[in-house]
């Protein structure tokens, strides 16, 4: 079956397309206000004329391209491309400025690379039974990882872990405008029937960190000196040395396992799984204080996590049918497009398709490699360009993105709000990677809150009935103990510093 | 003087805006529904940011010793430019009220040339450059727009133009 995949995908229209859909993927995830996903649902109508295999190789280029493409953005103006590489701009900003911006795209380059070939090998071995694994994860299980997951906040914040927190609950708070999950029933919309779905992430992206990026440059002024990236840049295969390469091989492969599992679980993908797994990482390293300062450490967990998903989100679409995030679920309208059904059947009537798609991946993820590291003289000459013409830019490339999005203006003003909520945050030192945190993760918990007391009959102690919970919620409370115990010892230091 | 009290004010500010959100989450219908009702996460969530919003405000306390503003970039260097801060956000408002109306492409490039105007700094802002400014906004405004609608077939507004 391998064979007659890999020939089915080694034609030379099947590869262009592959390597077309990798370009068109780096260009909408390296330009904030522009996702994988807008990428995906534009390029779909041009697949209907193609043929299965051709299709989903162009979507499986798009994805690839620009989950990994939005760290080009994230370390050289320090503006997401994606919310898959919003854990990029902590440690890649910084790089950039201490000069290594060279140093830190080839690392985010080199480790996108790893993280998806990691889990494409997971997705060829493992993938059945993985997906039966995840099967078992009911409403207890997805409830008890969304509350971990939030634990992770207190990792998260180098400062204040109350203004952590209570950035990470605005989060939560802004998330629940629009129907609430099993009832329908509108909630803070105020009368404003655009937002009965709810804020949208991109909008929420593009606000938090474009926007309020240009209104706090308008406000601290953008000198002539500060204006422009001018370092001379040293592109390396790898972006490590092979010292640094071992050292962090636990690193990469935490990363990848939590990029992977994410991935794999319904609803969330590489947008969680890169602030997780830089959480996780910087809570388990030997020097967490030198998160965000500008270390390796931090662009390769996140990349190694963010590239993961892909494939661990490819599982569940291809084994059960299940769309792991956004950007799978496009993919599986491709394969309805196509008349194909997915599901545990779909091995055995189109295993050559399957393992195509897999071969696609591969050549996908190499010629993002490829691509990147030779096309990133001509990124970094874009993004050189002027700070005070790039950012008007960028803004309308937002403006274009959110408007684009759903066809509304409104979209384009709720990216405007959420950018003068973003710089009063700034500005009142309130932390924005919680807030991210709680307004993504606050569907999962709440729809499996509400899942879980339906089939418990409204009691919540079923939910520490289930073993797997129990080790989430557990590593949760910890967590949460951890990071009360780390405020009180910044308390006391600073107050007796005061002395 | 605001940065002393910074705490203080945002930590008010939070409880206040948790009052409101509970207040009104009393609102959302409910009933009907088994396993928590509809208004449940609100609550929990708004009286969370009321306990959170009242630890800020605690910690941002007037103290009798000086207690240095916590990390975070607390950029209050003397180049404090709001009125460009201002005129950016009300350049930003605009174009996105009139681009329905007037088009994309014509919108864009005035907003572009006005933004970019916003954040040039002094010297930049010769008549040379300024004919960069309008060129590149020009010429950014119809590329996205061409590619977009046709190459993309995402409809942007073309307002007086079409």
């Amino acid at each position: 079956m391998f064979a007659a995949g890999l020939s089915l995908v080694m034609n030379p229209f099947c590869i262009a397309l592959i390597i077309v859909g990798v370009i068109v993927g780096i260009i909408f995830g390296s330009l904030p206000g522009l996702t994988a996903t807008m990428g995906i649902a534009l390029c779909l109508p041009l697949t209907f004329s193609m043929e299965p295999i051709q299709g989903l190789s162009l979507m499986m280029g798009i994805f690839i391209g620009g989950i990994s493409g939005g760290l080009i953005s994230a370390i050289l103006i320090k503006i997401p491309g994606t919310p898959s590489s919003v854990a990029t701009t902590f440690d890649g900003g910084p790089m950039a400025d201490h000069g290594e911006a060279g140093k830190a795209l080839s690392i985010g380059v080199f480790y996108s690379f790893l993280g998806t070939l990691f889990s494409i090998v997971a997705l060829i071995f493992i993938a059945p039974s993985l997906a039966d694994f995840a099967l078992r994860f009911g409403p207890y299980e997805l409830f008890a990882i969304g509350v971990f997951s939030l634990s992770m906040v207190g990792s998260l914040v180098s400062g204040s872990v109350v203004k952590g927190l209570t950035s990470c609950v605005l989060g939560l708070l802004l998330a629940q405008v629009g129907a609430a999950p099993s009832s329908g029933a509108l909630r803070y919309t105020f009368g404003f029937h655009e937002l009965d779905a709810g804020f949208d992430i991109l909008v929420v992206l593009v606000g938090l960190f474009a926007i309020s990026e240009v209104l706090a440059s308008a406000q601290e002024g953008i000198g002539t000196n500060s204006g422009t990236i001018r370092k001379k840049y040293k592109i390396s295969l790898t972006g490590v040395t092979w010292k640094e390469f071992k050292e962090q091989s636990l690193n990469m492969i935490r990363s990848a396992l939590i990029g992977i599992g994410i991935g794999i679980l319904p609803g969330i993908g590489g947008g969680t799984s890169n602030i997780i797994a830089y959480a996780v990482a910087k809570n388990q390293s030997k020097h967490p204080e030198k998160f965000g300062t500008g270390i390796p450490d931090g662009i390769i967990t996140s990349e190694t996590s963010n590239n993961a998903s892909v494939g661990g989100a490819l599982i569940p679409l291809l084994t059960l049918g299940i769309p792991g995030d956004t950007a799978t679920a496009l993919l599986l309208g491709a394969f309805m497009i196509f008349g194909i059904t997915t599901g545990p059947m779909l091995f055995q009537t189109n295993g050559d398709l399957v393992y195509g798609i897999f071969v696609a991946t591969i050549i996908a993820t190499i010629a993002m490699y490829i691509l990147e590291l030779g096309g990133m003289r001509i990124f970094v000459k874009v993004l050189s360009v002027p700070r005070y013409i790039l950012l008007p830019i960028v803004v309308a490339l937002c403006v274009v993105g959110t408007f684009g999005n759903n066809s509304r203006v409104f979209d384009a003003f709720a990216a405007v709000l959420f950018g003068v909520v973003g710089y009063m945050m700034q500005k009142f030192e309130f932390p924005l990677p919680p807030f991210i945190l709680g307004f993504i993760l606050e569907s999962l918990i709440e729809t499996n809150l509400v899942r879980g007391l339906m089939v418990s009959g409204g009691s919540f102690l079923p939910f520490l009935s289930s073993p797997i919970g129990d080790v989430f919620l557990a590593i949760a409370v910890a967590s949460i103990v951890f990071a009360v115990r780390k405020e009180i010892k910044n308390r006391r230091k600073t107050v007796t510093a005061a002395d | 003087m605001l940065t002393k009290h910074k705490d203080l004010i945002s930590g008010i500010f939070l409880l206040i805006l948790g009052v409101v959100m509970f207040a009104s989450a009393q609102t959302i219908p409910t009933g009907a529904e088994m396993g928590a009702s509809s208004a449940f996460m609100p609550k929990v969530v708004s009286v969370m940011l009321i306990i959170c919003g009242a630890l800020v405000a605690i910690q941002g306390r007037p103290r009798k010793e000086y207690v240095p503003s916590e990390g975070g970039k607390a950029k209050d260097s003397g180049r404090s430019n709001y009125k460009a801060l201002v005129l950016s956000l009300i350049a930003l408002v605009a174009y996105i009220a009139l681009m329905p109306g007037v088009g994309f492409i014509i919108t864009t490039i005035v907003y572009l040339f006005v933004q970019i105007l916003i954040f040039a700094p002094k010297e930049k802002k010769t008549k040379r450059n300024l004919v960069l400014f309008g060129i590149v906004s020009i010429i950014f405004a119809i590329t996205v727009y061409f590619i977009f609608v046709y190459g993309f077939a995402l409809m942007l507004p073309s307002g007086i133009l079409g």
